[in-house]
């Protein structure tokens, strides 16, 4: 007979996510995905001028509000018509490419690193052979004998305190953890460096910003920066170079730490590249504009249908029909009124809840679909599409990461293995080093155009009478967001914003398809039905972020997480 | 080189000492109490150049820019504690490190707990750390504050202004303050 696990909320995420899974011999054999929280923050959003609206919708989630805010300044420009000057347009891709470098790090290393890396067996770790193994792997200057060993130093003082400090509450000792002593103390002294590098990430978005989170410097028509190169409070040389500066360190880090150690992990934990693949489609919208119209991108993005990589259908700009015309979301088993599937334009968002009903509603989050179908969405889609339609830095760094992984497996280790739950942390490690890369080639584009003689940063517009609707759309950290917004005589009718956590973490649909998380966890081992950690970790590869709801602290310090084995 | 720019920027790693953060979403109800009460001491006090007052949303671990290498942050937030809404309480360093031991802080970690765990660890956690809690009465979907958290917004202000003055930051109250014109209760809000 089949056991029930409940992973009441799933921890190390941002929101609340339940998760139910049905073991039978070991295995996971059925699975269901619940958002216990509801959002509905689109209703805020009726009746206002639209010229607000990313000032509200940065607001929706306290992590991701970069990738909100831009979402909805592209989505009502293409409403109104708009188009940005280059300059807004690159200065937009430095904030984004900033803050996706930000995110991955610290998915990495701060929120999921932990589901594979035992820390207390780091203390078991040799400092020395440690570094000789750091060093085979990765020319980074900091991989050395003295660093090592100042880490273990500090671990064995907050376990001597008689506290493990940011890793309480991990699974040690687990019968799933398996890497060596001395690959924990690498992960435990990249973690500590992470911490610096993310925020040189997240400083490089500040200074474009003026403030993160919630950036001030955006506006429907481009950004609100003025650049003057000889004023201390415009954007200058000096500050283009300190980003420069900033953005230069943290390639480094992702080229030389964290695409190696992901690679390095992923090769230790071989069966993981077989676990968890779950849905096979893909969607990724492409971004990184290289013209004033978002026609011409630097980061490809597309369809894939049942991981066939040969059949990968591109999009071709922000408005393509392609894109525009296959989005919709089901309301079968998600705490709505009815039982609909709509296009987002014609969406409404009117809360009916029930209970856990594991037939029918049991979440809060909708279904979005794609021509019908589920899509995973993240950075597996986003490198598979980018690997399929043979973009360069994709293909080059993809190939990097899996000949290390290759290496240290003993097997060879291809494409047909990112279908899986360390297949999307290699393939975020992936996307980071394109960003990377990326990022300061459109530093380069700033400063050249600027050289030109080019300032403008912002087209003035008038709003237009009667109905207009668009929609705007971002390859964010977690994946393709898309915001839909339908505006009558100035003002918002009806916005919708279907989110990457959405694609991936909602339920079934009317037709009883799974969801990406509940496809993924099918197959899944579980070791220990009362500590699941393998259930964690398929999870966690996602990236889960539903913090688009409430946070409260609370003091009085209650129970956190509760696991129900019935 | 990037010292000399710290000052205009926010959320990279700021290079004064102290701060006054406030969290919260600002879309869901009482959840904004901490931004607002940060807005409102801006207006109504002048401080010196070594505070910084921001609000800082629902930043989960992206906490640790805003934490990190501080003598001293002021964290303002609802808190699901006891007492009736508008209820003000003030927690210290030692409470919050050792909610991070026992359990946690937030149901919706990582959060403040997890902020400073990890800081401790690197050797870079704030000398003192304070939060200001406010019991809220409603933190469903919309704006504004409801009566008994609006009431309690000045008592607040006036707590973080007590702790400020007990670090030795001269706090000035403005003879003459404006409005405060946050924009999550001003709906008249416009972008440039």
């Amino acid at each position: 007979m089949a056991t029930r696990i409940v992973v009441d909320p799933i921890t190390r995420i941002e929101g609340h996510l339940r998760i139910d899974v049905e073991v039978e011999g070991g295995r996971v054999r059925n699975s269901w995905a619940s958002g216990q929280m509801w959002r509905g923050i689109e209703v805020i959003l009726q009746g206002r001028d639209p010229r607000d609206a990313w000032v509200i919708t940065q607001r929706i989630c306290g992590v991701c509000t970069t990738v909100h805010a831009i979402t909805s300044v592209r989505a009502v420009e293409a409403a109104m018509g708009i188009e940005i000057p280059l300059n807004a347009q690159l200065i937009r891709n430095l904030i984004l490419a900033g803050h996706a470098l930000h995110d991955h790090i610290v998915h990495f290393y701060h929120l999921s690193a932990l589901d594979w890396v035992d820390v207390v067996d780091a203390l078991k770790g040799d400092p020395k052979k440690t570094a000789r193994l750091a060093q085979s792997l990765s020319p980074w200057p900091r991989n050395s004998v003295k660093e090592f060993q100042a880490v273990k130093e500090k671990l064995e003082a907050f376990v001597a305190r008689g506290q493990l400090g940011p890793f309480t509450n991990g699974y040690w000792g687990h019968p799933a953890m398996k890497l060596s002593p001395e690959v924990n103390l690498l992960a435990v002294t990249h973690y500590l460096q992470a911490l610096e590098y993310q925020r040189k990430a997240n400083q490089a978005v500040a200074i474009l910003g003026s403030k993160t989170p919630n950036i001030q410097n955006l506006a429907v028509g481009g950004v609100a920066n003025a650049i003057n190169l000889d004023d201390d409070q415009a954007l200058n040389m000096a500050k283009l170079y300190w980003i420069k500066d900033l953005l230069e360190e943290v390639r480094a880090f992702v080229e030389q730490v964290y695409l190696v150690d992901v690679a390095a992990i992923g090769a230790m934990y071989p069966e993981w590249l077989g676990y968890g693949a779950g849905v096979t489609n893909y969607l990724a919208v492409p971004d990184m504009p290289l013209d004033t119209k978002g026609t011409e991108f630097d980061l490809p993005g597309g369809t894939i249908f049942g991981g066939n990589l040969k059949g990968a259908r591109r999009f071709e700009s922000f408005e393509d029909p392609y894109f525009r015309d296959n989005v919709t979301e089901c309301i079968a088993h998600a705490w709505y009124d009815g039982d609909w599937t709509r296009h987002p334009y014609e969406e409404e968002t009117v809360p009916h809840y029930t209970d856990f009903e594991d037939d029918g509603k049991y979440s809060w989050i909708k279904a979005p679909r794609f021509d019908g179908k589920p899509m995973q969405v993240g950075p597996l889609a986003q490198v598979l599409v980018g690997f399929a339609t043979g973009h360069e830095p994709t293909v080059r760094h993809l190939k990097r990461a899996i000949g290390i992984a290759s290496k240290i497996a003993g097997i060879q280790v291809g494409p047909k293995h990112l279908h899986s739950t360390l297949g999307r942390h290699l393939a975020r490690a992936v996307r980071a080093a394109v960003i990377a890369e990326l990022g300061l080639k459109h530093w380069g584009l700033l400063v050249e155009n600027i050289g030109k003689g080019d300032f403008t940063t912002f087209t003035p517009w008038d709003a237009p009478a009667g109905e207009v609707r668009g929609f705007g759309f971002h390859e964010a950290p977690r994946g393709a967001l898309s915001h839909w917004v339908v505006i009558r005589d100035g003002r918002i009718a009806n916005y919708q914003c279907v989110v990457p956590t959405t694609w991936n973490a909602g339920p079934r649909d009317a037709k009883g398809k799974k969801g990406p998380y509940e496809a993924s966890l099918l197959g899944n081992p579980i070791a220990d039905p009362k500590r699941p950690l393998e259930v964690l970790r398929t999870v966690h590869s996602f990236d889960p972020c539903l913090a688009c709801a409430i946070h409260t602290l609370d003091p009085e310090g209650s129970e956190l997480s509760k696991i129900q084995v019935l | 080189m990037s010292k000399g720019y710290g000052a205009k920027t926010r959320g990279g790693d700021d290079p004064r000492p102290v701060a006054v953060l406030g969290m919260g979403n600002v879309l869901l109800g009482d959840d904004a109490v901490g931004p607002t009460v940060v807005e409102t001491l801006r207006v109504w006090y002048e401080l010196p150049d070594e505070v910084e007052c921001a609000d800082i949303g629902t930043p989960g671990l992206d906490l640790v820019p805003h934490m990190a290498g501080r003598r001293a942050v002021i964290l303002v937030d609802a808190v699901a504690a006891a007492g009736p809404p508008g209820t003000v309480r003030v927690w210290d360093r030692e409470r919050i490190a050792s909610a991070a031991v026992t359990g946690r802080l937030s149901p919706h970690d990582p959060g403040l707990a997890e902020t400073l765990a990890a800081l401790e660890f690197s050797g870079e956690a704030p000398e003192v750390l304070h939060v200001v809690g406010i019991v809220p009465a409603e933190t469903g979907t919309g704006l504004g504050l409801s009566p008994a958290v609006r009431e309690a917004v000045p008592e607040a202000v006036e707590t973080v202004v007590r702790l400020l003055v007990e670090l030795g930051v001269p706090v000035r109250r403005r003879p003459d303050p404006g409005p405060v014109e946050a924009w999550w209760s001003d709906t008249t809000h416009r972008g440039p």
